[in-house]
């Protein structure tokens, strides 16, 4: 199917992600060297990026010291410090590539590829957030315990918000920097509008099937060829791309979203959960049969629109091939012009 | 429908959505919602443009190639399609192909961008490797969007029985030794001496002659004079298959039945070009299954070919005994009985059966299948030896059951996976030259 090159996923995703690092590394510091070491060990993912195969690989190193701080601070009750809390500065430090190299490496699986994405903008955003909130230079100490602040003020800001209605300053609200808004569009940009060109692998014949192994040909001498036919296959015609029609959905859930965010900001997520659902609905109906919507038939489970029982048998009856010796008179091929004569002569 | 990667589109974009929910962060709900609009405008689009996709969108029509094809042959066809839709799409289509056909040139699949009033057309040959029944077809076209988000297939009625007959191999043997022709064919004016039952003349007794050839009205005390006959110039044949567990023997489409169907059919193919002998046919499992009389004529000898090409196994047990008597009961003149067979079973019996159906004047003859030279040796063979030590329990019960039947008197040839076509062969050379086959 249709993929966006890793590299060009690799181009676009890596600066808003490279971004974060440096504002963390430019105003957090000095980092120690166990948290030099564990960002390092945590950005292996990058690495994927030229060999995806080695993505698991790579995403193992980076889980066992997230589980290590977490184990540590969930034991203690308290901020990890010393080794531990310098691997889990490490952990912050490495994370925003940790999560570029995992979007461009799975680019060929979109959702998870855009999922990670989403979580490492969040991720950026939060450090940001966390950086901010120190005020000004800071050892890199200070990193872990004002993340974690945040993340709790994040989560008692979104439940006072779903809670009482209130909408008080959640502290990843206000990260708005230009530049990391324009580094963000550049991401998604990366990520879906390559998806637009015309696939350069519509010319390429399908991968055959999988077929049941079979005995080796009993003949020694060229086979007879019957029924000889002029007729030569259409060539294959590359197919345009996908067309603007999702370009425009995407600007029209834009526009419905900042129209809605700037004349009435608190029915925002109203609209948007709206909007969510009526798409889904709208998808689901599409899907169902056209006669079973008017009441001229049930809906049958397992039979698609256009795709009846006949299809189906018929190829379930192809892929397991021989009829066998049952076949009734009437499937029996009847006499007629070109066909196998045992009494002919060669 | 949505494909596996739509459904992970969909979440992911949603589970995006969850995401920027929790940040509160205008930029990453933008972000979220721009990649949620994305995938839904192109899937509701696809879906809207190809709802009522189906057959009535489509003109299928296949090549009316040959319904009868003999195996390892190759069949070109080609399938027509022009769609009458509205929408254009991409498009993947296919031919179903049973898996006992192998596609040898071109493809039977085309990736495409196909458009209103458009017609693609598959062009490719195929070789059937084993005989049996089939169906090629139907023809499904697939449309996909352009992200594979989203599918629809339809099955298009192409389909087309073919019937694979096993292969005629006779007629690229060559030339075929004087006996295999008629007279007529061969330019042979003059009779042959043979054991027919037609007259030919006395001449004196000498002493290989059998005693009840002698002319005694002709004879006197001092000259013994015998008479003579012609070769027999019609003679009936009829081929005894076991359908039997015992012939599954062997890999698929070269069992020890596949190896016997090939064989008789070989059988079948020079009675027919003889065209004088009759054939039959007869399968037996658990009792007699089916049974053609001998016969001629190009309908009987199709008939004949169209059994073969579809006999399968059956359950039942295989007994030679039984099939001798059923077989003298239904066999009206004196047949050459070819009985192809694993020779599973109780052979007890076999004495009074095989004298039974000489005394119609019947000849049985036994091809047995060598079940242990029916699968090649496996790799580890030297190593492990399991496979030695199955073969010699199975050497050792085809030599006891030959020992039993030639015995009898019963000529029995055996076989493996290399095919019965010599022995049968030999047989019935023997068969037109002498009367008889050892």
């Amino acid at each position: 199917m249709t993929g966006t090159p890793r590299w060009v996923a690799a181009v676009a995703v890596l600066p808003v992600f490279l971004y974060g690092v440096a504002t963390t590394v430019l105003r957090v510091g000095p980092f120690p060297p166990l948290a030099l070491l564990a960002a390092v060990v945590v950005a292996l993912p990058l690495l994927a990026v030229v060999r995806p195969r080695f993505l698991l690989a790579t995403v193992v190193p980076s889980a066992l010291i997230a589980a290590a701080v977490s184990a540590s601070a969930w034991l203690t009750q308290s901020v990890p410090t010393g080794a531990v809390g310098a691997l889990g500065e490490g952990l912050l430090l490495g994370l925003p590539l940790w999560f570029a190299g995992v979007a461009a490496a799975a680019v060929d699986r979109f959702g998870l590829s855009f999922l990670v994405l989403e979580g490492g903008l969040l991720g950026v955003v939060m450090t940001r957030a966390a950086v901010d909130s120190l005020g000004g230079p800071a050892p890199a100490s200070a990193l872990l315990p004002a993340w974690y602040r945040t993340d709790g003020a994040q989560v008692h800001a979104l439940a006072l918000t779903l809670g009482h209605g209130l909408l008080p300053n959640p502290p990843l609200e206000g990260v708005l920097d230009p530049v990391f808004i324009g580094l963000a569009l550049l991401a998604v940009a990366g990520l879906l509008l390559p998806m637009l060109r015309s696939p350069e692998r519509d010319l390429a014949l399908p991968r055959p099937e999988r077929r049941r192994p079979i005995v080796p040909a009993s003949r020694t001498l060229p086979p007879p060829v019957l029924a000889v036919r002029e007729g030569a296959p259409t060539p294959a015609v590359a197919s345009p791309g996908a067309g603007v029609v999702p370009v425009l959905g995407a600007a029209a859930g834009l526009a419905v979203v900042i129209a809605v965010a700037e004349v009435a900001p608190s029915f925002v997520y109203l609209v948007v959960g709206v909007g969510v659902a009526t798409a889904l609905i709208a998808l689901g109906l599409l899907q169902r049969p056209r006669g079973a919507r008017n009441g001229r038939g049930p809906i049958r489970k397992g039979v698609s629109a256009g795709r009846g029982r006949v299809g189906e048998a018929a190829e379930a009856r192809g892929r397991s091939g021989r009829m066998g010796p049952g076949t009734p008179p009437a499937e029996r091929p009847a006499a007629g012009v070109g066909q196998y004569d045992p009494t002919a002569r060669p | 429908m949505i494909t596996r990667r739509g459904w992970e589109a969909v979440a992911g974009t949603l589970a995006a959505l969850l995401i920027a929910l929790y940040s509160l962060n205008l930029v990453l709900e933008l972000v979220a919602v721009a990649a949620f609009s994305f995938v839904l405008a192109e899937m509701i689009a696809f879906e809207s443009a190809h709802r009522g996709m189906g057959p009535s969108r489509f003109t299928a029509r296949r090549d009316p190639g040959p319904r009868r094809v003999p195996a390892d042959g190759e069949v070109p066809t080609t399938v027509d399609i022009a769609y009458r839709g509205r929408a254009p799409f991409r498009a993947e289509v296919y031919d179903v192909l049973p898996d006992a056909f192998d596609p040898t040139h071109g493809s039977s699949r085309a990736l495409t961008w196909l458009v209103p009033g458009a017609t693609l057309t598959l062009a490719y040959s195929y070789r059937p490797r084993v005989r049996g029944a089939y169906v090629v077809g139907p023809t499904m076209v697939v449309a996909r969007d352009a992200f594979g988000f989203c599918v629809r297939t339809t099955a298009l009625r192409t389909d087309r029985a073919v019937t694979v007959v096993p292969p005629s191999i006779a007629g690229r043997l060559g030339r075929l030794g004087v006996a295999l022709f008629t007279r007529f064919q061969a330019g042979l004016s003059v009779r042959r001496r043979g054991f027919g039952t037609e007259f030919r003349g006395l001449r004196p007794y000498q002493p290989s002659d059998d005693i009840r050839h002698v002319a005694w009205k002709r004879s006197t005390l001092r000259q013994l004079v015998v008479r003579e006959f012609d070769q027999e110039s019609r003679q009936d044949f009829v081929v005894a298959l076991d359908l039997s567990g015992g012939m599954r023997a062997g890999l698929w489409g070269r069992s020890a039945l596949d190896t016997s169907v090939e064989a008789a059919a070989l059988l079948t193919n020079l009675i027919a070009r003889g065209g004088e002998d009759r054939m039959g046919f007869l399968s037996y499992a658990g009792g007699v299954f089916q049974f053609l009389g001998p016969g001629r004529g190009p309908g009987h000898f199709r008939r004949v070919v169209d059994n073969l090409a579809l006999a399968d196994h059956r359950p039942g047990a295989f007994s030679l005994p039984d099939l001798l008597l059923q077989a003298s009961r239904r066999l009206r003149g004196p047949t050459h009985l070819f009985v192809f067979t694993a020779l599973d079973g109780n052979l007890a019996g076999l004495r009074a059966a095989s004298a039974n159906l000489r005394a119609h004047g019947h000849h049985p003859y036994l091809f047995v299948a060598n079940r242990g030279g029916f699968y090649p040796a496996p790799e580890e063979a030297p190593r492990t030896q399991a496979m030695e030590w199955a073969l010699e329990s199975e050497r050792g019960r085809l030599r006891s059951a030959l020992a039993v039947t030639r015995g009898e008197g019963l000529p029995s040839f055996t076989f493996d996976r290399r095919g019965a076509g010599d022995r049968v062969l030999y047989a019935y050379t023997q068969i037109r030259a002498w009367g008889w086959a050892r």
